[in-house]
């Protein structure tokens, strides 16, 4: 066969090729545009929206007004950002190792081979699938200072307890000792990490005479890394975009000690109708929690153990 | 063999969806809304007014969820029967912050209601303020529409810059509730129903409530006088210059120079706090979740609160009540800094059916329709001549009261002035992120009243600063 045979043989199997490549491709884009469509118009699109509006003085009832960088300005002589920051950071440094421990031992706890264990599993992770009002409501009345469930039982062993929601000192550890009532998300993650672990490890560090805490410090902990890191990124996220129980609960007092951020983006967007101000909000907020991530995944070369991984 | 998307591909793919549907949306935004297209705010609209249909629908935008649906399908079925060729386009939203939010968004979208009345902070003086709400005065005078019958203060919050944009609908006033068993058994007479005796002052009130105090019954002599902003009103002085009420903007803060504020702020504070002879904010807060008013329980001995409560009072059935006038300032030298919150109709601009819109707002707040509502639900009109209507029918409801206990009610408004939550451009703001914080630092302990509002002096007039910039 001559190259010119070849070389047309090649261009006509190429050309059938690009057809049945282009018909793949556009059963592709049909099958995904759906979720294409409604990232562009649910996601990307209000994302560009909110950008350039974080520019503008919007009051919504009227045309927005582009002011450039003022509202960024404004961000640092406002005292109630930084008050809703912090706020925002401490519920967050209590809430998340707090909550990551305790799925973890629950987690621990469920992974027992014993009778009746998918019950107990079933009725740790239901409280998660309640949404967030009534649960709100329901903590208000355990959280009540003169006739609430836990005042009641520290009443019961002499301890006089707090005022909770009314006090300035203990709203924010009301909220985290709320938090708990969710663990039951990252403890069925925790759990299927658990269960995949191979238990020819923990054979082998039986034989050479590991104790159950170095079984559980030398195996388990590493091999549960990447899962940790998981909950670790995604309880971050979530803390700091805590709305509804602040929304229904105290509506960021006393005196704005539970002022949070998600709260005070709420209401300069929805209350006082200060939608540019809000964007410029929600940017920070998104620049801090990005931050926080790349943070947390640069560490992770410390003490995350991928399986096959090289090790340093 | 499969060929893989190169990176350059993928990345083009990308910009192009990106940019196609920034494309979109631009094309989907909202069309302009109803007021000022390209009006900043505080000025006047400058977009002409659409064509007027005389067919087209009024939508009015409504309160609902506490069960005022029922009276306003009456009243709005009573106006279609006499103007057949107007229909009301009902558009229902829950109360307080959900309806102010389901009104801007109707705005923002273009589709604005004709007609609404809020029933929370945010008055119709906000909405002026950005050009959208039209002016009464022409339809008012052409009708010869007579307004002597409307309270006096309520009329005149309804101006803004010399023109009539909303027209009075309802009004609660603020009256004393007391359980008269508690104070038979603490050998105490009857509180005075007469608003002009002046040995009925706050002091006095104090007094009663520790009197009334019992730890060994859990029995507290009072509610808190009052949690929010009008705490500082207790002695018959405000937190701003009088201007406030003829302007609706909140200019100049006087809180922290005018010692009978912080006198009445910390007067309030005291109660909770040293004579505990009150309930506290924590106390109040974790009852009014439940929807519930702590003086039902019989365990508190008067409070002051407002003329709804009548609906709740009504059905108590374990102890006997009364009514009783309003405590003057001490010494009753001053006269008394009360509100009676005050509900109106008014028109956002640029309606289709204009006229329509008038004749709906002009029922609503006449006799025959208030005589339904509010009436008929419960807070007292706004027209003096249903004075004794509104009696009458209460008298239906709570046979055991007096006929003082009924003038004490009637005469409430003569002796209050308008709130400043709805009838203010710019309060909202500064109360929510500086003047109910303050107070909540005082209610706590932790700071008293002059400490407390002298530090929250700078953050209030900067928030001045702040909201009342291009406003005139």
């Amino acid at each position: 066969m001559s190259s010119i045979d070849v070389a047309a043989k090649s261009k006509a199997g190429r050309q059938r090729s690009s057809k049945l490549l282009r018909r793949e491709y556009l059963a592709f884009y049909l099958f995904a545009s759906p979720w294409l469509l409604g990232l562009l118009f649910f996601s990307i699109g209000p994302t560009i929206a909110s950008l350039v509006l974080s520019f503008t003085e919007y009051p919504l009832i009227v045309s927005p007004k582009w002011i450039g960088l003022a509202n960024y300005a404004n961000m640092i002589n406002d005292e109630l950002v930084w008050q809703a920051l912090k706020v925002t950071l401490l519920y967050s440094l209590g809430a998340v190792p707090l909550g990551l421990t305790a799925a973890f031992l629950i987690a621990i706890l469920m992974n027992q081979g014993i009778h009746g264990i998918r019950v107990f599993r079933t009725i740790y992770y239901l409280p998660a699938i309640i949404s967030g009002v009534p649960v709100a409501l329901v903590w208000m009345w355990v959280l009540n200072p003169d006739f609430g469930l836990l005042n009641s039982a520290l009443r019961a062993i002499g301890i006089q307890g707090p005022a909770w929601l009314f006090s300035r000192q203990w709203v924010i550890p009301a909220f985290i000792l709320m938090s708990l009532w969710s663990v039951g998300a990252p403890m069925v993650i925790f759990l299927a990490g658990l269960q995949g672990i191979p238990q020819h490890l923990y054979e082998a560090a039986e034989i050479d005479g590991a104790s159950t805490l170095d079984k559980f410090a030398n195996v388990t902990i590493p091999m549960m890394s990447p899962v940790i890191l998981f909950n670790l990124v995604l309880g971050v996220i979530g803390s700091f975009q805590i709305f509804t129980p602040a929304y229904i609960m105290t509506n960021g007092g006393p005196a704005n000690a539970s002022l949070f951020y998600g709260l005070y983006l709420y209401n300069n967007a929805f209350h006082w109708l200060k939608m540019g101000y809000a964007s410029a909000l929600a940017w920070l907020m998104f620049l801090i929690i990005l931050i926080l991530t790349l943070l947390i995944f640069r560490l992770t070369g410390r003490w995350v153990y991928y399986e096959g991984s090289i090790a340093s | 063999m499969k060929r893989q998307m190169s990176r350059r591909n993928f990345l083009k793919m990308v910009s192009i969806a990106t940019g196609a549907s920034a494309a979109v949306l631009a094309g989907c935004a909202p069309a302009t809304p109803a007021g000022p297209a390209t009006a900043a705010p505080g000025t006047a609209a400058t977009s002409a007014p659409p064509a007027q249909e005389a067919s087209a629908p009024v939508p009015a935008l409504l309160r609902s969820g506490s069960g005022e649906e029922d009276y306003f399908e009456r009243t709005i079925k009573l106006f279609e029967s006499q103007n057949p060729t107007i229909k009301i386009n009902r558009v229902y939203a829950p109360g307080g912050a959900d309806y102010i939010t389901k009104l801007d968004l109707m705005i923002a979208g273009g589709d604005p209601p004709a007609i609404y009345a809020p029933f929370s902070s945010r008055g119709y003086r906000y909405y002026a303020a950005k050009g959208l709400s039209q002016p009464l005065d022409d339809f008012i005078t052409r009708d010869k529409m007579d307004l002597t019958d409307f309270y006096e203060d309520a009329l005149k919050g309804c101006k803004y810059k010399g023109q009539y944009l909303a027209l009075p609908l309802d009004a609660w006033p603020h009256l004393v509730y007391f359980n008269r068993d508690l104070f038979k058994k603490a050998g105490l007479p009857d509180l005075t129903t007469d608003w002009t005796d002046k040995t009925w002052d706050v002091m006095a009130y104090q007094n009663l409530a520790k009197k009334l105090t019992d730890p060994a019954t859990n029995t507290l002599g009072s509610r808190i006088y009052n949690p929010n902003w009008p705490a500082g009103w207790s002695f018959g002085t405000d937190w701003f210059t009088p201007d406030v009420y003829e302007t609706g903007i909140v200019k100049t803060w006087i809180g922290d120079t005018t010692p009978k504020t912080i006198a009445a702020t910390q007067w309030v504070a005291d109660m909770v706090l040293k004579d505990k002879s009150a309930t506290s904010p924590a106390q109040e807060k974790s009852l009014a979740a439940a929807n519930q008013n702590p003086f039902t329980t019989g365990k508190v001995g008067m409070y002051l609160g407002n003329i709804g409560d009548l609906s709740t009072l009504q059905q108590i059935t374990d102890f006997e009540w009364g009514i009783a006038a309003a405590p003057f300032p001490p010494g009753g030298s001053d006269p008394r800094h009360l509100h009676v919150w005050i509900d109106f109709w008014s028109m956002i601009k640029g309606v289709k059916n204009l006229e329509g819109a008038w004749q709906f707002l002009k029922y609503m707040v006449g006799a025959e329709a208030q005589k339904i509502y509010p009436v008929e639900y419960g807070p007292q009109s706004s027209l003096k001549s249903l004075a004794s209507y509104w009696v009458d029918k209460q008298k239906a409801l709570m046979p055991k009261k007096t006929a003082q206990e009924f003038q004490t009610m009637i005469d409430a408004p003569k002796y209050e002035q308008i709130d400043l939550e709805n009838w203010t451009i710019n309060f909202s703001p500064i109360n929510d992120q500086a003047l109910q914080p303050m107070l909540d630092v005082i209610w706590l302990g932790e700071k008293t009243a002059e400490q407390a509002i002298k530090d929250a002096t700078p953050k209030i007039n900067q928030l001045i600063k702040d909201t009342t910039a291009g406003l005139s």
